[in-house]
């Protein structure tokens, strides 16, 4: 019969992801994370073998965390162009301390690649999640007439998920939060700023529709 | 021959799209969907504007104003706030920006029981009086507005 965990199990994985987070997987050892949760080595090991299994556990509680919270803010406002535009300067308006952490998954990524394959396909994943709620708010954008002409949805998710990317590497090494708002800045040139006098469907249906 | 049905798919998701987004598909307003019941939501925001010392000018019920002469609407509530340290800068440049100042927040509950809380897009504003030259300080208002909108809603 299995002895009931004397810890908490949330709070457990809570301080792994928090620990692999901000030192990365090698820099992360099982030592610490006893002294840090204060779990006993041996209840630590009867629940995971080894420190890989603690990762990627760790991942899937980040997927749970950061990526559907990312996912939530960009389905919460309205026009959708307009939740993109908000996700993005939003990022770059993090505390400085928030920046230099990055994201678990991107710091994951340039740490292992490939090496290990599970964790690399959960980021991926992750990564894949991401951009299908940005294309979903631009397809939107690009119905409601917010994106400029020549615009694809598909490529400009596939370009703003990769400038995420990009701004959480550049974060870690201190890059100065001008530069980043710069490319914020240029990478969103394709929303168009609300005109006056618009007559998209949407404008049309809300002169129809009664507020009873 | 394929084309058929698919514009008729089309056209029937851009219906649905249609249908779901009209409760804030006013031109130039921001809408944000709020976690918590309308009054409670606009409590929230008029806790974090006088905390940031801004003005609170009104406050205004359209629903206990429609219950006076017998009809009802959803929770829909307006508050006024402001400040001349704000506003003032836009209205050098625009006089007009006075129809739109001060700044309003719309918390309201939608016909889904969702609410949102809403606001007028300032780079919206800044097009309508033509103030685009006229420095940073709409773009200021509107990330502060940004800012006490997340706050209250989450």
């Amino acid at each position: 019969m299995p002895r009931p965990r004397e810890y908490d199990e949330a709070e457990l994985i809570s301080l792994a992801m928090n620990a692999f987070w901000s030192r990365g997987y090698r820099g992360t050892s099982i030592d610490e994370l006893v002294t840090e949760t204060g779990v006993s080595r041996a209840s630590l090991y009867a629940a995971y073998p080894d420190k890989r299994s603690l990762f990627i556990v760790s991942i899937k509680r980040y997927l749970d965390d950061v990526v559907d919270g990312n996912v939530r803010r960009l389905n919460e406002i309205e026009p959708p162009a307009e939740a993109v535009r908000q996700f993005f300067l939003r990022l770059v308006d993090a505390p400085a301390a928030r920046l230099r952490r990055g994201c678990l998954l991107t710091n994951s990524a340039a740490e292992l690649g490939l090496k290990d394959k599970q964790a690399a396909a959960l980021i991926r994943d992750a990564l894949q999640r991401v951009e299908d709620a940005l294309h979903k708010r631009l397809i939107e954008a690009h119905r409601a007439g917010a994106l400029a002409a020549g615009v694809d949805p598909r490529g400009y998710a596939r370009q703003l998920i990769t400038l995420l990317q990009g701004i959480r590497v550049m974060a870690r090494v201190g890059v100065s939060r001008d530069m980043l708002k710069d490319a914020v800045t240029a990478a969103l040139s394709p929303i168009k700023t609300p005109r006056q006098g618009r007559r998209t469907p949407d404008a049309r249906a809300s002169k129809r529709s009664r507020i009873r | 021959m394929k084309t058929k049905p698919n514009s008729a798919l089309l056209g029937l998701v851009l219906v649905l799209v249609t249908v779901l987004t009209s409760a804030h598909a006013a031109d130039g307003l921001v809408s944000t969907k709020s976690r918590h019941g309308a009054k409670e939501t606009l409590d929230r925001f008029e806790k974090a504007v006088r905390a940031k010392g801004l003005n609170v000018f009104a406050r205004i019920d359209h629903a206990a104003g429609a219950q006076k002469i017998g009809r009802s609407l959803r929770p829909t509530e307006l508050l006024i706030f402001g400040s001349p340290q704000s506003g003032t800068p836009l209205l050098e440049c625009a006089q007009t920006m006075g129809i739109d100042l001060p700044l309003k927040v719309l918390a309201f509950q939608d016909g889904a029981g969702q609410v949102w809380l809403a606001y007028n897009d300032l780079r919206y504003l800044e097009k309508r009086h033509g103030i685009g030259e006229c420095g940073t300080a709409a773009q200021n208002i509107g990330k502060t507005l940004e800012g006490l909108v997340r706050d209250a809603t989450q």
